[in-house]
């Protein structure tokens, strides 16, 4: 009841950081630092372990992607592939929850 | 089959052994800068445009690393782990602010017409510097909850990720930012 008469009033909880400063700061390290010659990039292998299981990999990784920005964007597509991976079993177990009609 | 165009290979990079004001550059260091300093060139080159400002820079920042590396071993203090990254923090930190001073100088342009450019140039530019600042002074955990927010993570998804509410993810993000603004405040106050 009260949450309801809340959000009537407009007492919408504010958003702590804005949209743009997330787009902004995805696009700063997805942008600013170019590697063409891929100096010093870990294997794809250990981006996906850093996306999947990070207490796996070393700090250095994490270092790593917040300096070059190909391996950024491969975490980045990997961290995707992760979010998608688990929204599908989501959805699987509340289909499989449902009784049939 | 169209034959593949030649590459031309690049410039050789050079670099001195002592910055602008005359402070050494440990071979240690040297060695690190050469290798990353391509690339590191590449991040100013795109933020302040000058490459010969961008390379004074980058050796203010290699002899800052090697005065900073000896200090550490006369007082005892562990080591620099990585002086790869090391280097390159405290090379984009010098660049962003150069980048800062800069915007301050334009700051008498924000009435023409141009104001809405600027404006957004500004927000990038401030955002890049408290990203950075988070990168190079925060723990591990928070630098992880800041990459999955900025990649769409929500904060329940967070929190599981770090077996935490997803109340304790939040406030660790924002505790993070707080963090890297006070440090970058209190930066800009010493100059």
């Amino acid at each position: 009841m009260l949450s309801a008469r809340r959000k009537s009033k407009g007492h919408k909880r504010k958003p702590s950081v804005d949209k743009a400063f997330l787009e902004l700061g995805r696009r700063h390290f997805a942008e600013d630092f170019p590697n063409p010659t891929r100096q010093g990039c870990p294997k794809a292998d250990v981006l996906k372990r850093l996306a999947e299981k990070p207490t796996q990999v070393g700090d250095e990784v994490l270092d790593h992607i917040t300096l070059c920005s190909p391996c950024y964007r491969t975490y980045s597509s990997f961290l995707r592939e992760l979010k998608a991976r688990r929204s599908n079993r989501k959805s699987q177990a509340r289909s499989r929850k449902q009784p049939r009609a | 089959m169209r034959p593949r165009p030649e590459t031309k290979p690049g410039p050789p990079f050079l670099l001195n052994s002592v910055d602008r004001f005359g402070r050494q550059i440990a071979p240690a260091v040297l060695s690190v800068s050469m290798e990353i300093g391509p690339r590191a060139l590449a991040y100013a080159q795109h933020l302040i445009g000058d490459p010969a400002l961008a390379m004074n820079y980058f050796e203010e920042a290699a002899a800052s690393v090697s005065a900073a590396i000896d200090e550490k071993k006369a007082s005892g203090a562990p080591a620099v782990r990585n002086v790869a990254a090391y280097l390159f923090r405290t090379f984009i930190r010098m660049v962003d602010d150069a980048k800062h001073k800069e915007k301050i100088l334009d700051q008498s342009l924000k009435e023409s017409g141009e104001a809405q450019i600027l404006l957004s140039e500004e927000a990038q530019a401030e955002t890049a510097v408290l990203l950075n600042e988070v990168m190079e002074t925060c723990d591990r955990a928070s630098r992880e909850v800041i990459v999955l927010r900025l990649e769409g993570f929500s904060w329940k998804e967070i929190g599981k990720q770090f077996d935490i509410s997803s109340h304790a993810a939040e406030a660790r993000f924002s505790k993070a930012l707080d963090h890297a603004r006070k440090v970058f405040k209190i930066r800009r106050r010493k100059g």
